[in-house]
């Protein structure tokens, strides 16, 4: 069952696709995307990508946060975080920096982590300049 | 220079109880023109672009949402501002824009904030603020308009459109979206309206709402919304996107409305366009400044 806040998320969505809708074609967004429908094609967004308990997907898919709880017959990319809910099904191959899976989860393909590069190695230069400068004091 | 273009029937003849005020009112605050009063259904273009020929800067609609849109589509140049003066029946519109009243109208046209909005073509029409199919069609061909005066009228008008709304039957919908998806559902109503319009700061971009079999409480929601001549919200919405260009299709075929008047039929095509009208509103609430 969808959480609380997985459906507030729905409604603040810049895109929603509701239950009984059905899409053909290259869904692209700037912003969230939240999908209860079944689509068949692509999606591809800048923003976080849910698709619901209800969706039915066949396509690859690219957003910052990929989250699952319905079925995605397609590749995942994601920037940030991937995460497949207890009811969700996934057929196919995740590119992500973080993975979560639920207990009871389906998922059924190879996952390519990346390393969240950027920011931990910021974090250290800038804790390793502070001690520095801490030093020189 | 300030034209004012005045319908003599909106609002049930409005303008006849508040003219003599009006003007004195416009010329305390400096913006007094030149007043003229349409004769029938349409004028209002043609003489917005007569006015502008004349050499008019400032085209001012006296009247309700039909009259605003008959002014604008016959707007022609991009640098004369369209002001509002809202004594209509429906006055959506100029509320987007925080015009409430007449009294407010003149202040703000004397203030002279300029905002500019995408024009949205849908067929031959352009159009601002809201187009709608859907249930909402249905009910104006099969209810009569929101009694004004007994209560018991109203609650009649209430229990029949509930009654139209539960027993609608859903149309069968294909929308193809800025020639890259297709979208096939059962729709209730659709609203196509510029987002801007909804968010002063957000880009003119379509913004696209469709909900399907409404539950007893939203139905009951909307009706209570028309009641009040408040434009229906999109609360009870499934289904929102953002496009440039959507074309509709419907089976069967269905009446669409335009800013609160039917005006054609699907299929059809709308876009956003690259014509601008510069209105003359109230500053932009606070809280939507970001």
């Amino acid at each position: 069952m969808p959480k609380k806040d997985d459906l507030m998320r729905l409604s603040e969505a810049e895109t929603v696709i509701g239950a009984g809708v059905r899409i053909r074609g290259t869904l692209i967004s700037d912003g969230d995307v939240s999908i209860e429908g079944s689509l068949s094609g692509e999606i591809k967004t800048s923003g976080d990508l849910v698709l619901g308990v209800n969706a039915t997907v066949k396509a690859n898919v690219a957003g910052r946060n990929v989250r699952i709880t319905g079925q995605l017959n397609g590749n995942i990319k994601a920037t940030d975080e991937t995460s497949i809910s207890e009811t969700g099904k996934v057929v196919g191959n995740i590119n992500t920096s973080t993975l979560s899976i639920g207990t009871g989860a389906v998922f059924i393909g190879s996952v390519s982590m990346v390393e969240p590069v950027a920011l931990e190695m910021n974090e250290t230069y800038e804790q390793e300049q502070a001690g520095d400068t801490g030093k020189q004091g | 220079m300030y034209y004012y273009i005045i319908n003599p029937s909106a609002g049930k003849g409005a303008i006849n109880t508040i003219q003599d005020k009006l003007r004195d009112r416009l010329r305390e605050l400096g913006i007094a023109g030149e007043f003229a009063k349409t004769t029938g259904p349409g004028e209002a273009s043609k003489m917005a672009t007569a006015a502008i020929e004349k050499g008019y800067n400032t085209v001012v609609a006296v009247g309700g949402d039909g009259t605003v849109n008959e002014v604008i589509n016959g707007i022609t140049k991009d640098n004369v501002a369209v002001g509002i003066i809202p004594i209509g029946n429906s006055n959506v519109l100029a509320n987007h824009l925080g015009i409430h009243n007449w009294q407010q109208a003149a202040a703000v046209l004397a203030a002279r904030r300029l905002t500019s909005y995408g024009l949205i073509a849908a067929g031959s029409n352009f159009f601002l603020s809201t187009l709608t199919l859907g249930f909402e069609t249905d009910l104006e061909k099969r209810v009569d308009t929101v009694p004004e005066a007994k209560l018991s009228d109203k609650l009649r008008h209430f229990g029949r459109g509930y009654n139209q709304a539960q027993n609608f039957t859903p149309l069968k919908c294909l929308i193809s979206v800025d020639d890259k998806y297709e979208l096939e559902c059962d729709l209730f109503t659709l609203t196509v309206a510029n987002q801007k319009f909804l968010n002063p700061l957000a880009d003119n971009r379509l913004i696209v709402s469709i909900s399907d079999k409404p539950s007893k409480t939203q139905t009951a929601s909307y009706m209570w919304r028309r009641l009040q001549g408040k434009q229906p919200t999109d609360d009870g919405a499934t289904t929102r996107f953002l496009a440039s260009r959507v074309i509709i299709r419907t089976e069967p075929p269905t009446g669409i409305m335009v800013d609160g008047k039917l005006t054609t039929r699907t299929p059809i095509a709308i876009r956003l366009t690259d014509r601008h009208i510069r209105f003359i509103t109230e500053k932009p609430q606070e809280g939507l400044q970001g």
